[in-house]
């Protein structure tokens, strides 16, 4: 069962291009961004390791029920929201810089807020389905866009016209200090593990997450590759020319021999599918937290049909996006895409402290004699 | 209740349907830009943009496509597209437009508007070919090739590798060329595209070479061949030679180069370049024992084109090889380093190390 | 007796009562001669006329299990529908079973034809399907659930499954299904589906039907439930997923990498079948750019002549497809070949040659249709029928990422669809069993 979570590793660390990652980190590339990078990939290790240990020792909880179980209640409600806001902004910004990319590339002179209102839609609906079934669906999307994803990469590191001596020259920067938001960025492709926040519900008690050397292996290739090949493919100076570096950087290669004749296409339609899987994912993570700050919650990771609460609370999101695309413009998007980063970076730190202060908590109760398993176990 | 949602997804529908139509032009109300060039207006900083489009029939037989060619004169390239908009009776599109020509004079005043409004186009590819037309792009587009298939297809196959691979045609794409306008230690070339008047066909053997701003230097075919294999490491090029009265020519299979650059206060450049291949011409009595000989005569000949070729490159302060970017990369350089290099670069030695490999002698001994 | 029962059915002139009498007892008798056959000859009359001796028809009556006792007048009438003979001896009332069973013969399949396996198929007599059951699947534990359903038909149904193997979560909510049923006449499979289903308003089927006997025994052996019913060719399985659909019994039979080669066809086909029109209408109009140029040129070139948008030309390509599947359906199976050649003829030349339509189009139209033919199961296939037209709607709206985007919603939609609460779409869920056990239980 625990393919799930490198599910989530893997498209998390596929999805940075859309949060701006490669951005940000390009802007700090002769200040601080290689650095950070590496930095990010020893602490974003550290913490993947830490914080899915931390998770597997509530088998069968998600944050929110290990929150609402052992704090008081004004306080879980209070860490519920906090979580659920993160996660939210987390689908929207992806939402609406997939929406504008498509409307740049595909549709340029279709009105902006009518794709947004498609991809919000998708959104709504993959996000209300009941946790099991938000699973499955990943699980089919990813294995369907990933191999032709990752073949994209190879295709673009493999490719002739990528100038190794540029990346060589980027990379020499590693001796200026490191810059905080480029560590902040880097750090989110390693994010992954986070999506165990609910969907820990679904991991069947006593699994055991093998295999973890994956997620410095995978991320930190997800990352050198985000960062380098851009830099490889439009120079160290002409890539901070770009805003949608990697669609750029896509529409660099061609397949003489395929059906489509530009890479574009094919990685935009790839990156349809991630960008929605990101959204269902943080939203409907989002719907959870929010649903769990009601007094008499009960998870159910695997109802049918969904409770109308779903639809209600999605709905909300989507709407909320709406606001956002009206108030945001290509600055406003990227204050907010940095600030989030940071954002996630501390929050990240935080539940790791919290779950393991929990842990040492429940550990010593599980000592006393009270029975507080049985309570733990309904939820 | 039901009525209710009937009527409710009747009216979402209705607006659904009012919505569509923004961006729904059908392929056939569509004009497709198949090659682009841009020229020097008549007056001065004008600019003249030549549209090369496609009117497709339904069958397509070899020498049967039609193209049409319009040209439009206007202060800037925006604005030529715009007026081009109303001669035409459907849309441009630029979807499919796979050759953007930059004519001559305008390559020597400088193209800095033309790339950036190629850039800012978004339907504009980033893997379209360029080119430097010579006279100009508008007599280059007005060509009309009889072995075209489908429009544009004899301009797209000369450029690209699908087609002809020919060693003295240089392929260079929008991107590498936007990327080398502003690369440190890097500068662009392009390929020369001629008509052929006479045999009703396009010329691509020549290469151009500018630096951040204009163009600089022209090479001429054998040179653009020599610049082919030993920078873009191109191994379907063959390089021949007088030997003992006749001539033999070495086919190159397989290339490979590798650039070190010394530390020192004026550079050195070591230019290591190996090369593997089989003679298709050798002389009629040609014995197993020649081949070392042949061999070293044919390093000595490429040694000697190689520092030439550098030099005259050099002499003209571009640096297309990226040399010095290399040096940068090579020592982690910053910006001091860059200072450095830019300043000594006109002074720097090149030296050439060139190994000649034969492996077959081709089907007869 | 006879007035009672006459007093039931007092229109119904088809009913045989009469007293026989042959010198020593009048026996009262009554049946509908439809509906019940010749065995009343052996098992009533010739014992009851020339062969008659008392004690001997005294001990028939308790030692053949034909005859039963039927002391409930109530239960007469329904009794005398199903084919019984009421038959009233010496003052107690006894039921004879003698109905009819119309067809004997084994049918061979046609709905799911298969080349080298198995051609038998379901008929539509229940006892009869059974025994093509018992014949590929007969073990000790399959366990046969008789139930009547439907107020006025009060069809036989057999709910039939493994008990080693079936999920008792899956059977519990299967009979809390069928007690929900409300059903005047239960006439066909199609309508059980519906009264099984939970939303009848789904999209896919979420119960496969299938008249294959062989294809019942291996899903009975895969723990799955089958009911079949009176009166109809088909056999129900549930609970299923989506690949049981896309599965033909070919698979089972043909050679390993020839089955697999086959479904990865067909899983193409369905994609293929179901975007197909809509990437069309998004080439044509929004995104002529993605294709290779040949590709825009031709499409380009054969739509010159065209005088609408795309979607219409899309519009009444599928339209005359959809007719012409429609009437190759109904019309006899003479006259079937001559509408497919006037049609095909139609639809190929002379659509293209009036300019009505493009060349592109002809082929993207067959295309769609003889791929829609690929798919194993016809309600499965027309669910992928009716989906095309919600690709076309948004293809319409957004062009290729709006079928992008609804390839995602389907796709969730999909995996969102339980059967009897199992995962309709997952991929290697083969512990989800136990896991769902493990949840529930």
């Amino acid at each position: 069962m625990s393919r799930y979570f490198y599910y989530h590793v893997i498209y998390v660390g596929l999805i940075n291009i859309m949060l701006f990652v490669p951005w940000t980190l390009v802007h700090y590339r002769f200040n601080g961004a290689v650095s950070g990078m590496a930095i990010a990939a020893v602490a974003g290790t550290f913490l993947a390791y830490l914080t899915t240990s931390l998770y597997l020792r509530f088998p069968g909880m998600s944050l929110p029920d290990i929150v609402n179980s052992y704090l008081p209640r004004g306080f879980a409600v209070f860490l519920n929201l906090i979580g659920a806001s993160l996660w939210v902004v987390a689908g929207i910004l992806v939402i609406y810089s997939y929406s504008s990319t498509i409307q740049q590339f595909f549709n340029p002179d279709m009105n902006p807020y009518l794709f947004l209102l498609l991809m919000t839609a998708a959104g709504v609906w993959g996000a209300s389905r009941s946790t099991r079934s938000v699973q499955f669906a990943q699980e089919i999307m990813l294995l369907i866009s990933a191999p032709l994803i990752i073949m994209i990469l190879f295709k673009a590191i493999f490719s002739p016209w990528l100038d190794w001596d540029a990346i060589r020259v980027t990379a020499g920067y590693v001796r200026t200090p490191p810059s905080f938001i480029s560590f902040c960025a880097a750090t989110f492709v390693f994010a992954g593990y986070n999506t165990l926040a609910v969907f820990n519900r679904l991991l069947p008690p006593g699994t055991q997450i093998r295999h973890r050397w994956i997620i410095p292996l995978v991320c930190s290739f997800f990352l050198l590759v985000s960062f380098f090949v851009p830099i490889g493919f439009h120079g160290t100076v002409g890539v901070a020319e770009y805003l949608y570096i990697w669609s750029v950087t896509a529409d660099s290669m061609i397949m003489e021999y395929g059906f489509v004749y530009r890479v574009l296409y094919v990685f935009l339609l790839l990156y349809t599918a991630l960008s929605l899987m990101f959204a269902m994912n943080t939203w409907h993570t989002a719907m959870e937290f929010i649903k769990a700050c009601h007094p008499r919650h009960k998870p159910k990771p695997d109802q049918f049909p969904v409770s109308p609460a779903n639809w209600w609370i999605n709905l909300a999101f989507a709407g909320l996006t709406f606001g956002y695309a009206l108030w945001t413009n290509e600055q406003r998007n990227q204050w907010v895409n940095q600030n989030w980063l940071i954002a996630r970076t501390f929050s990240d730190v935080l539940a790791a402290v919290i779950l393991g202060w929990l842990a040492v908590k429940a550990a010593r109760r599980k000592r006393s004699p009270i029975p507080s398993e049985a309570a733990s176990q309904d939820s | 209740m039901r009525r209710a949602r009937i009527f409710f997804s009747g009216f979402a529908l209705l607006l659904i349907f009012s919505i569509s139509g923004c961006g729904f032009k059908d392929i056939d109300k569509r004009f497709f830009v198949v090659a682009m060039g841009i020229d020097r207006g008549s007056a001065p900083s004008s600019y003249r943009v030549t549209v090369r489009l496609a009117i497709p029939t339904g069958n397509m037989e070899s020498g049967e496509t039609k193209t049409e060619v319009e040209t439009m004169e206007a202060p800037s390239i925006a604005e030529a597209v715009r007026q081009l908009k109303s001669i035409v009776d459907k849309e441009l599109d630029f979807g499919h437009c796979r050759v953007i020509l930059f004519g001559r004079t305008l390559m020597e005043d400088g193209v800095d508007d033309p790339i950036n409004w190629l850039s800012r186009r978004r339907d504009i590819q980033q893997v379209a070919f360029l080119g430097m037309a010579e006279p100009d792009a508008f007599h280059v587009l007005k060509l009309h090739p009889q072995s075209e298939r489908y429009p544009g297809n004899a301009l797209f196959l000369s450029f690209g590798s699908e087609g002809t691979e020919s060693s003295y045609t240089l392929t260079e794409y929008l991107f590498d060329w936007v990327r080398r306008q502003s690369e440190t230690g890097k500068d662009g070339f392009l390929p020369i595209i001629r008509t052929d008047k006479d045999r009703n066909s396009y010329r691509v053997d020549r290469v151009a070479f500018t630096d951040k701003e204009k163009l600089r230097l022209c090479l001429d075919p054998e040179e653009s061949q020599l610049f082919n294999i030993s920078a873009r490491r191109y191994d379907k090029a063959a390089i021949a030679m007088p030997y003992q009265g006749t001539r033999i020519v070495f086919a190159l299979s397989q290339v490979i180069t590798r650039v070190s650059i010394t530390r020192d206060d004026v550079p050195t450049v070591t230019f290591h370049i190996r090369a593997s291949g089989f003679l298709e011409e050798s002389p009629p009595n040609f014995m197993e024992g020649d081949i070392p000989k042949i061999e070293s005569r044919l390093q000595a000949e490429v040694n000697n084109r190689l520092v030439d070729l550098l030099n005259k490159i050099r002499g003209a302060e571009v640096d297309p090889y990226g040399f010095g970017l290399h040096y940068l990369a090579t020592y982690f350089g910053n910006t001091k380093d860059w200072e450095h290099w830019k300043k000594v670069y006109p002074e720097v030695v090149f030296r050439v190390q060139s190994r000649i490999v034969i492996e077959k002698v081709g089907l007869v001994e | 007796m006879i007035e009672e029962i006459r007093s039931d059915f007092i229109d119904a002139t088809d009913l045989f009562t009469d007293i026989l009498d042959n010198g020593f007892w009048a026996i009262e008798i009554a049946y509908f001669p439809s509906l019940c056959d010749e065995r009343i000859k052996d098992g009533v009359l010739v014992p009851f006329s020339y062969r008659f001796d008392p004690d001997e028809f005294r001990r028939m009556l308790h030692s053949n299990p034909k005859y039963e006792n039927a002391d409930n007048p109530k239960e007469w009438a329904n009794l005398l529908l199903k084919g019984y003979v009421l038959l009233k001896i010496e003052g107690k009332h006894y039921s004879f079973k003698s109905d009819r069973t119309p067809v004997t013969q084994i049918d061979i399949a046609q709905v799911e034809s298969t080349l080298q396996g198995p051609q038998a198929a379901f008929t539509e007599d229940l006892n009869i399907n059974m025994f093509l059951l018992r014949l590929r699947y007969n073990v000790p534990s399959l366990t046969v659930e008789p139930f009547d359903k439907g107020t006025l038909s009060r069809t036989a149904l057999f709910v039939v499954y493994d008990h080693r193997l079936v999920n008792p979560n899956i059977l519990k909510s299967l009979h809390k299904q069928l007690d929900k049923v409300k059903l005047d006449l239960l006439q066909s499979s199609g309508q059980m589906i519906k009264q099984l289903t939970e939303k009848s308003r789904r999209l896919f089927p979420t119960i496969l039907e299938t008249e294959r006997p062989d294809r019942v025994a291996s899903m009975l052996s895969k723990g799955k439930i089958a009911i079949l019913i009176n009166g109809s060719r088909f056999a129900l399985l549930l609970p299923v997923r989506l690949f049981d659909f896309m599965h033909a019994m070919d698979d089972e039979y043909e050679s390993f990498w020839m089955s697999r080669l086959l479904s990865i066809v067909r899983y193409f086909a369905v994609v293929l079948t179901i975007t197909l029109p809509a990437l069309y209408i998004a080439i044509v109009s929004y995104n002529p750019e993605i294709f290779r140029v040949q590709i825009a040129f031709t499409i380009d070139g054969s739509r010159a002549g065209v005088p609408y948008p795309s979607f219409i030309e899309v519009f009444i390509m599928l339209f005359m497809i959809e007719a012409l599947i429609e009437a190759s359906i109904r019309l006899p199976r003479i006259v079937g070949s001559t509408a497919t050649t006037v049609g095909g003829l139609i639809l190929g030349q002379a659509a293209q040659q009036a300019g009505l339509v493009s060349t592109i189009m002809i082929i993207v139209t067959s295309v769609v249709a003889i791929s829609n033919f690929v798919i194993p199961n016809v309600s499965f296939s027309q669910s992928v029928r009716l989906m095309k037209y919600l690709f076309i709607v948004i293809a319409m709206i957004y062009g290729v990422s709006g079928v992008a985007v609804l390839f995602f919603a389907l796709i969730v939609y999909l995996c969102n669809l339980r059967s009897f609460g199992e995962p309709y779409f997952a991929l290697f869920t083969s512990r989800s069993k136990e896991k769902s056990n493990k949840e529930k239980g």
